[in-house]
């Protein structure tokens, strides 16, 4: 299973975008828990910099963890999103789900590429990585933190795909078996890489979309005087 | 031939709202490393343009690169020694709307230090304070 976390959080009772603002100032992130009795989400508030080291230790922020609001038993949840500052990067919001350990539940795990491929070091070839997170459903307890795919038997041209995963028992791949993961592609030429970008037009001016061609003349016409 | 759309609704468009961050492009979607706005403003195409030649020189035409904007905007401009007025300027060039927080190029495939110098010798063909991401 995934090493969960703690989460330490209290009951938030302000609503709305200046209070939430007020909260963040004071280092403070206000989260939702949505719970399994459905309904309307707790509103909880936790602290930015304990969320910040948790965080760290963990490759995806599709975790599990203990939330403890006061004084009451911790709750298994589901850190189903973060949201971040798109400039600073700094935490601004975290909706958490409440989970049952009985009941399968679905969420992306990262894949992470090991080992180097042959197609790379013998062939000069470029390594991509395709899909960086497959869908898995599974139980709580069987949840991991990433899947790792070796790629060193992969040549020039070669293609793994997340049929080819190798994944612990427990864990129900929801992603298409047949779509890529990994590739490696072939060296690109000089003249390839000096091509210009694509969407490139040829034509001194873009064609307009739904005008005649004597329309656009006249306005030409009129630009020039 | 720059970089600019096949095809268009109007010539000319206004000059628009280039207020708030960015919404969407704030993440690395595709690359290991990327060169991330902390500015705003238009970033021509000749510009674009720029950075994708010094980036795949510099990469030495190994690793790939992904240009996250597109100039979709015309901006017109009046002869040189003619006076205010007799309606608006012809097309002149094409510009990309930058936003604070948008992700703008993304590279994968090379060492990062590699990556680095690929993205910093980019950031100085823009006028746009920018920084270096990177997925790890």
């Amino acid at each position: 299973m995934a090493s969960t976390g703690i989460v330490n959080a209290e009951t938030r009772t302000v609503t709305g975008s200046a209070a939430a603002r007020r909260l963040r100032s004071q280092g403070l992130v206000p989260c939702a828990l949505h719970t399994l009795a459905g309904g309307h989400a707790m509103l909880l508030q936790a602290s930015r910099h304990s969320l910040d080291m948790m965080l760290r230790l963990h490759a995806t922020e599709n975790i599990v963890v203990d939330l403890v609001v006061a004084d009451a038993p911790p709750r298994k949840a589901l850190l189903k999103e973060a949201q971040h500052d798109p400039i600073s990067g700094d935490l601004v919001h975290l909706d958490f789900f409440e989970i049952s350990m009985t009941e399968k539940m679905q969420s992306p795990v990262p894949v992470v590429l090991i080992g180097e491929p042959a197609g790379v070091t013998q062939g000069g070839g470029l390594l991509e990585q395709l899909l960086r997170e497959v869908e898995v459903e599974c139980l709580p307890g069987d949840m991991i933190e990433e899947i790792e795919a070796d790629v060193s038997a992969l040549g020039l041209g070669a293609m793994l795909t997340v049929g080819d995963l190798v994944l612990p028992p427990g864990l129900d791949v929801l992603t298409a078996s047949d779509i890529g993961v990994a590739l490696v592609s072939a060296p690109r030429s000089e003249a390839e890489a000096d091509v210009p970008e694509e969407g490139a037009a040829t034509e001194a001016e873009p064609e307009r979309i739904g005008e005649k061609k004597d329309e656009t003349d006249t306005d030409e016409k009129s630009d020039r005087k | 031939m720059p970089l600019m759309p096949k095809r268009v609704k109007y010539r000319k468009v206004q000059r628009g709202s280039r207020r708030g961050t960015a919404r969407s492009k704030t993440r690395l979607s595709f690359g290991e490393y990327g060169l991330k706005s902390l500015g705003r403003g238009w970033v021509k195409s000749v510009q674009i343009e720029a950075c994708r030649v010094a980036i795949n020189r510099h990469m030495k035409r190994k690793g790939k690169l992904w240009i996250r904007i597109f100039p979709d905007k015309p901006v017109t401009k009046k002869p040189i020694e003619v006076r205010m007025g007799k309606g608006k300027g012809a097309p002149d060039h094409w510009v990309a709307v930058v936003k604070p927080g948008m992700v703008l190029f993304e590279i994968a495939g090379v060492p990062e230090m590699v990556a680095r110098e690929s993205l910093r010798l980019a950031d100085a063909k823009l006028g746009l304070p920018t920084q270096l991401i990177a997925r790890h």
